[in-house]
């Protein structure tokens, strides 16, 4: 897959469209989620997307293969996501109603088959979306990067331009907030 | 802060990132200790709503118009790349092509003298000069003032 990737960007660089397009299909889904949980915001999302597979075209003359490419391609991304951020170029964030109802970021399973759980699963996610929200922005990023992107430690430390042991460490307080934040309206219910 | 340590274990074992050794460790630490094994629990429902949270498909539209932006910017890119060529290969040629046209008007211009000049040295004799010319003038001169001499 790796391989692909960069031996596709090569391709990339040379001028060639199909290549070019195969790069686009195969990270487009990963790349709009990763915005879209980061913006909160489809048409954000979108248009993140795009500007970041215009870069990444206009930088496969750069890319050395040797590197990972998600690394590479997460590392224009983080970088984009979190300047958006920063400006405060943000259309409004749905809230997580709203973007519940619109499909996202409920976990998937158990939903349609058992309503008593799904309700129970979408009060626990609000919990733990709000407190994803409340993170620092860089530790939010790499948690989006492990776990749902599932880069490995060393390609989040190239994307986030970061050594390893930080982002173990971002990884580790990012979860540690968020057990405080789940831990402390759920202190009543016990371990069961 | 014994508990800190184990819990970014726990961290580091969700991760697929502890060694056997530290595991252990963790695993003891964990048997006796309520508020880690909590730290656990939550962490690990966690990540299994973050992993499990639905992906949303990207807008059909998205594909087409991240290809189109790209060929915009191949054509923007071609029309600077080829100012960027152009500009300094136009005044080259211009040079060039001023040399060369400049050499031909010389070339012309020094032949026809040449040419002129070999016609002038070859006459020898005063009818041969068109009347007015220099050569006539001269001619008439020199002869009409051995003339007069005579
Ligand atoms: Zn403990």
């Amino acid at each position: 897959m790796v391989d692909d990737d960069a031996d596709l960007m090569s391709r990339v660089a040379r001028g060639e469209k199909d290549a070019f397009r195969a790069l686009v299909v195969r990270h487009e889904k990963a790349a709009y989620n990763f915005f879209l949980r980061l913006t909160k915001n489809p048409e954000d999302a979108e248009d993140l997307t795009q500007e970041l597979f215009v870069a990444l075209f206009r930088a496969a003359r750069r890319y050395r293969a040797g590197a990972s490419f998600r690394a590479y391609l997460y590392r224009i991304a983080a970088n984009m996501g979190l300047s958006h951020l920063r400006k405060g170029r943000l259309r409004a964030a749905l809230s997580i109603d709203a973007m519940i109802d619109s499909g996202f970021d409920v976990p998937s399973r158990r939903r349609e088959d058992d309503p008593a759980a799904s309700f129970d699963s979408r009060e626990t996610w609000r919990r733990y979306e709000a407190a994803l929200s409340s993170l620092p922005r860089p530790w939010r990023i790499a948690l989006e990067l492990r776990v749902a992107r599932e880069l490995s430690y060393e390609e989040i430390a190239a994307a986030m331009g970061k050594s390893v042991a930080s982002v173990e460490s971002m990884l580790f307080r990012a979860r540690e907030r968020i057990a405080d934040e789940l831990g402390g309206s759920d202190e009543g219910k016990g371990d069961a | 802060m014994e508990c800190r340590k184990f819990r970014r274990m726990i961290s580091r074992r969700l991760d697929g990132a502890i060694d056997s050794a530290a595991l252990e460790e963790l695993e003891s630490h964990l048997a006796s200790c309520e508020k880690c094994r909590r730290f656990e629990k939550l962490s690990l429902s966690g990540l299994s709503m973050h992993r499990t949270a639905r992906e949303l498909d990207p807008p059909p539209s998205l594909l087409p118009s991240i290809l189109e932006a790209v060929e915009a910017r191949r054509r923007e890119g071609w029309v600077g790349e080829w100012l960027r060529f152009a500009v300094p290969a136009a005044t080259a040629a211009a040079v060039v092509l001023g040399v060369w046209i400049g050499g031909l008007i010389r070339e012309s211009y020094v032949s026809k003298v040449t040419q002129n000049q070999t016609d002038v040295l070859e006459l020898k004799y005063l009818d041969e000069y068109p009347p007015g010319s220099f050569g006539y003038i001269l001619m008439a001169s020199s002869e009409g003032g051995g003339d007069g001499q005579e």
